[in-house]
């Protein structure tokens, strides 16, 4: 019979308490308007937006994840200290504030601005503010730190080892990386995909900034539109907004769950 | 034959630096502490860790080439069978992307004893067949050096024996050398071409033979018994070493069990052993270093 020694009660508490700071503002945002109520919001534009948000934030996962495949394997294959230290600079975007993220985008892509205005001088017509652009580097800026740092543990923990044998067996880099390395990351690309996916649906900050709407459909993000609910002074509006994100979000996030399972 | 000269290595803090250092014949294991630098020099042999100076397979400098060029086969520790595949796609891996041998893959299956296995993942089978699938997968690449890093250290005494002999048996056939890095005294014991021992990214040995083992260090890793450090000083101690007397020296105890019994004594807080042969008669034990061999450390 399993025994629990004293650590196990002294540290249970923690668990609970955890536990229970979590799921009680997810609890009363799903139970603060009755069910009718939910369904009756479903019908006040946030089903599109959030359709709109869950699609761009798997576009910029996507797109996360292609760029972590060949960043992980030239980071982890060079120890060269300088290449070291501007592999740190991955986490960055994560400690900025989100709202100071959107400001930096701006000025960096706005048409007005040195490099904006080279791109429009590549592509005449090229406009930043408000459009599905400006969502998509937006989100990638912030969340890829998510799918690189996750895929890059997996490779240059359990992956790089395997491929490095396989060179001794004659392979070749291309060889050993397509036969024996990408096959091994699955889990990881899948979970680094789920992180920056999370990530992007629940952004806002520089959203309000840089694509407060899209044009030219005005659609807005998940995030945003709830925010804007609330700041009509709806809040049983953008609670029950919310309750639907909540839902939409665990459902997807329990359907990528057994699809890892199924794997 | 092969031959190191003005080999360095350089991983993280980590630096080896092997001024010459020759193989003559098959069976070649390297000895050292954990942490000595084995795992470095085979992963450098094999061309998966940087290295710099002359590394050559019978007069050929392998080092300039990278690792699927040089026809250096390697078993690590873990083995790293690839587990998603099956042991028929391990075995074929070095014949399908490398320069392996088919006609090898068909004897190996056979004579190893592998054909019920073929069809299984990787990760489905024993530790011990995958041990045999490991081996068979780099001898199949036709390496002309095989390295093993313990690659059977976690298995019991017959199996892993068993597992070199049948290393011995294979690099005679298939006309290979080996270099077996171990920190286990009784893998030596089968016999061997060269023993080099190594700490701290240094070799401190190359014998070919145990009688012409010199230093403290490796002595220490094939036994431990009859050594001693005494004011810094490192002894290869006998039973003549120990003179027993009721009045003066240091307590000791008799430990083991007939016919194999030790002096048990504590000398600057470690506890050393000495094989005696006759019954002790006093309380005390001193040592008596003009009956005991000086040596390196």
């Amino acid at each position: 019979m399993r025994k629990w020694n004293s650590l196990y009660f002294l540290f249970l508490p923690f668990f609970a308490v955890y536990l229970l700071f979590i799921i009680t503002p997810i609890f009363r945002t799903l139970t603060f308007e009755s069910l009718s109520y939910i369904l009756r919001d479903s019908s006040s534009g946030i089903l599109p937006s959030l359709g709109y948000t869950y699609l761009l934030a798997l576009l910029v996962a996507l797109l996360s994840i292609g760029f972590s495949i060949p960043y992980v394997y030239f980071v982890s294959r060079n120890r060269h200290i300088v290449l070291k230290s501007l592999d740190s600079l991955v986490e960055l975007p994560i400690m900025i504030p989100h709202t100071v993220v959107g400001l930096m985008m701006l000025i960096t892509f706005e048409p007005t601005m040195p490099i904006g205005r080279l791109i429009s001088r590549i592509y005449p017509g090229y406009q930043f503010l408000d459009t599905f652009l400006a969502v998509i580097l937006t989100l990638f800026f912030l969340s890829s730190a998510y799918s690189i740092r996750t895929v890059q543990i997996s490779y240059s923990r359990d992956v790089m080892k395997y491929e490095n044998v396989g060179r001794t067996l004659g392979m070749t880099p291309f060889a050993s990386y397509f036969i024996i390395g990408l096959p091994m990351m699955g889990k990881a690309l899948l979970r680094g995909l789920i992180l920056s996916w999370a990530r992007s649906v629940s952004e806002v900050g520089s959203l309000l900034i840089v694509a407060f709407s899209i044009i030219p459909s005005g659609i807005h993000l998940a995030g945003v539109f709830i925010y804007y609910q609330f700041l009509a002074g709806n809040l049983s509006y953008a609670i029950a907004s919310s309750a639907i994100l909540i839902i939409t979000g665990l459902i997807a996030l329990l359907l990528v769950k057994l699809l890892e399972r199924e794997r | 034959m092969i031959h190191i000269e003005n080999y360095v290595v350089e991983r993280g803090g980590f630096r080896m630096e092997i001024p010459d250092l020759t193989f003559e014949g098959r069976k070649n294991f390297i000895i050292g502490k954990n942490g000595s630098g084995k795992t470095t020099l085979l992963q450098s042999l094999a061309g998966l860790v940087d290295s710099s100076g002359v590394f050559e397979v019978g007069g050929e400098n392998r080092g300039e080439y990278p690792p699927e060029q040089r026809g250096i086969g390697y078993i690590p520790q873990d083995l790293l069978l690839f587990g998603k595949m099956t042991v028929r796609a391990n075995l074929m891996s070095p014949v399908r992307y490398g320069k392996g041998d088919v006609s090898i893959y068909s004897e190996l299956v056979d004579r190893m004893g592998l054909v019920s296995l073929l069809s299984k993942k990787a990760n489905e089978i024993s530790m011990g067949e995958t041990q045999k699938v490991a081996i068979a997968r780099a001898i199949i690449s036709k390496p002309s050096v095989l390295l093993m890093d313990e690659p059977f250290s976690f298995q019991d005494e017959i199996a892993r024996l068993g597992m070199i002999s049948l290393i011995d048996e294979l690099s005679e056939k298939y006309g290979f050398d080996y270099i077996y890095a171990t920190h286990n005294s009784r893998d030596l014991e089968l016999g061997f071409s060269n023993l080099v021992s190594i700490d701290r990214g240094r070799v401190i040995e190359a014998v070919d033979s145990l009688s012409k083992v010199e230093h403290f260090r490796t002595m220490s890793l094939l036994d431990y018994k009859n050594l001693a450090i005494v004011d810094g000083k490192y002894y290869f101690l006998n039973e003549d070493s120990l003179k027993f007397s009721d009045q003066t020296g240091d307590e000791y105890e008799i430990v083991g069990n007939e016919p194999e019994k030790y002096v048990r004594l504590k000398i600057g807080g470690n506890y050393f052993f000495v094989s005696i042969s006759k019954e002790t008669s006093g309380k005390y034990v001193k040592l008596d270093l003009n009956n005991a061999t000086e040596i390196d450390y």
